[in-house]
């Protein structure tokens, strides 16, 4: 897409027009989840991986299965356990025999060689398998026996984690809970919402029905043009302030807090936020679209003192706090 | 990109930092206008009900602090431009359209903005588009409100200022301590004067109605004042004679022994140097009286001249006294006639209310001395 001669008001406008769409879209899907499927919708179009934390049942498996049938992605799923080996993810070399008789090794690509990746469960497979997903999710690509493969482009990564099960899990490390741009919290249902599902789902999957609305070239279209929203220095300095009020200071909520967020989490606040003015109809970013996403996107990069987690304090409600208190004086 | 946009775009953000500066600084000197307001309101009291006051020094003491602090702080306290233009996005609910804008407009060089295109050329159309809601929106301020604390300030500096410029009605302190009737207290400082005068005269040997006036001698008559004065050389030009001055004042006997060489110089000198007589008699008790609107005015001049004419002629052709150029010259010349006419004799003959008194020259002093003491009392 050539800048300078396609840009328009229109296009603006209807990239926005169509992600709405796709979130309305999700919504008759998955009831009474609005804020997790906007989020979501904005991370993909960000670039980003998504790391979804909640109950079982709440709906993370089906909305990821949603959201790739709206979209008309390749799909794939990993279902994580303590046994599953790295290979089983990346991929592994097999024999075969050609036509000719000959016997060669050949890569055969894993799952995840997709463009979109559902790994359900991430924290039941083992360190080693989890380290298997750092490579695939930042470099975009897989080695084997040396040898580079790239992934399909674009690759996305939704993992699904249950916060109460302890037994036979592996808490993810810190850096690889880094290379997810966002950690998305799947709340209970209200009542309303509740009714939804009994209407909606109950005899059917309703992901498995769904059309896409959205091409795929279109997706990536959109995801080019969420990079020209303009990002002001205004804007840049109070992220800036926003990423350092995590970081650990005498007095204050971050006294509760051990490390801070990484740069790595500044550009994904910037990123996400310049996606989430998109959505709005905006073509720069504001204040407004910083204190969105600034939830999604610190929230799994700051990490308590031993003394809070004990003490049980609640790291959103310290993030929450601390936003609210940056805006006041942004 | 339109430049009239642009200039639109940083008038709008210099105007709002305009006002935060205004209000940064408004806001960090108001205790010192509470300090001003308080000077003046206590200063405006003072004056009205203790002690009359300069306006100026109450107003510098309540001003000048103020003012320098508040000069202080517009150097100090000046926000930057974009703080302006932030502002200013607040202010018009802009969702920082108009802040992106007057970036896009203000930190790029006209190289880059005439490259202006894709998203940054659709903000500032979208900016353009909004700009006259923004404008009316500043155009069409809150009416603001004067809190209660600001309300007490302005009501005591405007106290304090009318008070202050109000002439004071209180009196000085040793008029205060008198009666209250400013009449009887006129008459019984009259009565007063009046006494210490008659008192003195009495002291002094004025006699009523003398039909043969003494004529004393030359060398017995009483100390000339002039001449008295120059040799005692203390009084300086300007300063008014002192009550207590008499014939027995121990500065007319000269101390000295008269072997003493200093005695000859002293007194020799009024006679010998004409220049040291001539200025002691502007400041003499014989000239002040001569200033006197009286009959003894006129014969103390001619008492004064003769003085002159005395020392002229016994001085040599240089003197001030006949120095055409100099104001002494002058004097001398049209009073020819009443030179003539002087025999030198310094009593004088006064008539007032049927009595006839001889007056001295000292004595002719006090009564010029109680005029003036009257004309104090009536006009203060």
């Amino acid at each position: 897409m050539t800048r300078e001669n396609e840009l328009s008001e229109a296009n603006f406008e209807q990239a926005s027009r169509q992600l709405l769409q796709l979130k309305s879209t999700l919504e008759s899907a998955i009831a009474g989840q609005a804020t997790l499927i906007t989020e979501m919708i904005i991370t993909l179009i960000a670039g980003g991986h998504i790391l979804t934390e909640g109950l079982p049942g709440l709906g993370k498996t089906h909305l990821a299965k949603a959201l790739a049938a709206a979209t008309d992605l390749d799909f794939s799923r990993i279902q994580c356990t303590p046994d599953l080996m790295p290979a089983d993810i990346t991929g592994n070399e097999i024999l075969r025999r050609t036509a000719d008789g000959e016997n060669r090794l050949e890569f055969q690509p894993g799952p995840v060689f997709s463009n979109l990746v559902l790994v359900d469960e991430i924290n039941r497979a083992s360190p080693k398998t989890q380290s298997s997903l750092l490579e695939a999710m930042q470099e975009q690509q897989v080695t084997y026996t040396g040898t580079t493969h790239p992934l399909p482009s674009p690759f996305w990564v939704i993992a699904t984690q249950n916060p109460i099960e302890i037994e036979g899990t592996y808490p993810l490390p810190e850096a690889q809970l880094d290379r997810f741009m966002v950690k998305l919290r799947v709340h209970f249902p209200e009542v309303a919402a509740l009714l939804a599902i009994l209407d909606i789902s109950l005899d059917v999957e309703p992901s498995e029905l769904l059309e896409p609305t959205m091409p795929r070239e279109r997706l990536l279209q959109i995801m080019q043009l969420s990079r020209e929203i303009i990002v002001s220095d205004r804007i840049k300095q109070a992220a800036v302030q926003l990423l350092l009020c995590t970081h650990p200071q005498p007095g204050g909520d971050s006294r509760h807090f051990r490390y801070g967020a990484s740069p790595r989490g500044l550009q994904a606040l910037v990123r996400t936020a310049r996606v989430h003015a998109l959505i709005n109809g905006r073509l720069q970013v504001d204040l407004d679209d910083l204190e969105a996403m600034a939830l999604p996107t610190l929230r799994h990069r700051v990490i308590l003192t031993i003394e809070s987690e004990l003490d049980g304090v609640d790291s959103d409600e310290l993030l929450t706090q601390l936003v609210q208190d940056w805006r006041e004086r942004a | 990109m339109n430049s009239e946009l642009a200039r639109k775009l940083q008038r709008q953000g210099l105007r709002q930092r305009n006002r935060i500066w205004l209000n940064r600084v408004l806001s960090r000197a108001a205790p010192l206008f509470v300090y001003s307001a308080l000077v003046f309101f206590l200063g405006g009291g003072i004056h009205q009900l203790l002690l009359p006051l300069n306006f100026a020094l109450i107003a510098g003491i309540a001003i000048v602090p103020s003012l320098a602090f508040v000069g202080f702080l517009g150097i100090t306290q000046k926000p930057e431009s974009r703080e302006g233009a932030a502002e200013a996005d607040k202010l018009f609910a802009a969702n920082s359209l108009f802040v992106s804008a007057w970036e896009l407009t203000r930190l790029q060089s006209d190289i880059m903005k005439s490259d202006i295109k894709g998203t940054a050329n659709l903000l500032l159309e979208r900016c353009e588009k909004a700009l006259p809601d923004w404008s009316r929106a500043v155009t069409q301020p809150a009416p603001g409100k004067l809190k209660p604390a600001g309300l007490v300030t302005v009501t005591l500096a405007v106290l304090g200022l009318f008070f202050t410029l109000q002439p004071s009605h209180v009196q000085p302190r040793q008029t205060s301590q008198a009666s209250p009737n400013a009449s009887l207290e006129l008459a019984n400082a009259e009565s007063a004067v009046a006494q210490k005068i008659l008192s003195e005269l009495s002291a002094t040997g004025a006699q009523p109605t003398p039909q043969t006036p003494p004529q004393p001698a030359a060398s017995t008559a009483p100390a000339d004042p002039p001449a008295s004065a120059a040799a005692q050389g203390s009084r300086k030009p300007g300063q008014p004679a002192q009550m207590d001055i008499s014939a027995s004042t121990p500065a007319a006997v000269n101390p000295l022994p008269a072997s003493d060489p200093a005695m000859t110089i002293a007194r020799t000198a009024p006679a010998s140097n004409p220049n040291g007589a001539e200025k002691t008699t502007d400041h003499s008790a014989g000239n002040e009286a001569a200033e006197a609107p009286d009959s003894g005015v006129i014969e103390a001049r001619e008492y004064d001249l003769v003085q002159l004419v005395d020392i002229e002629t016994g001085s040599d052709q240089r003197s001030i006294a006949n120095d055409e150029t100099s104001q002494g010259g002058k004097l001398i010349e049209p009073e020819q006639g009443v030179l003539r006419q002087s025999n030198g004799n310094p009593w004088r003959q006064v008539s007032a209310n049927g009595f006839t008194y001889m007056l001295s020259p000292q004595q002719r002093n006090l009564v010029w001395r109680y005029f003036v003491q009257l004309d104090k009392i009536d006009d203060p």
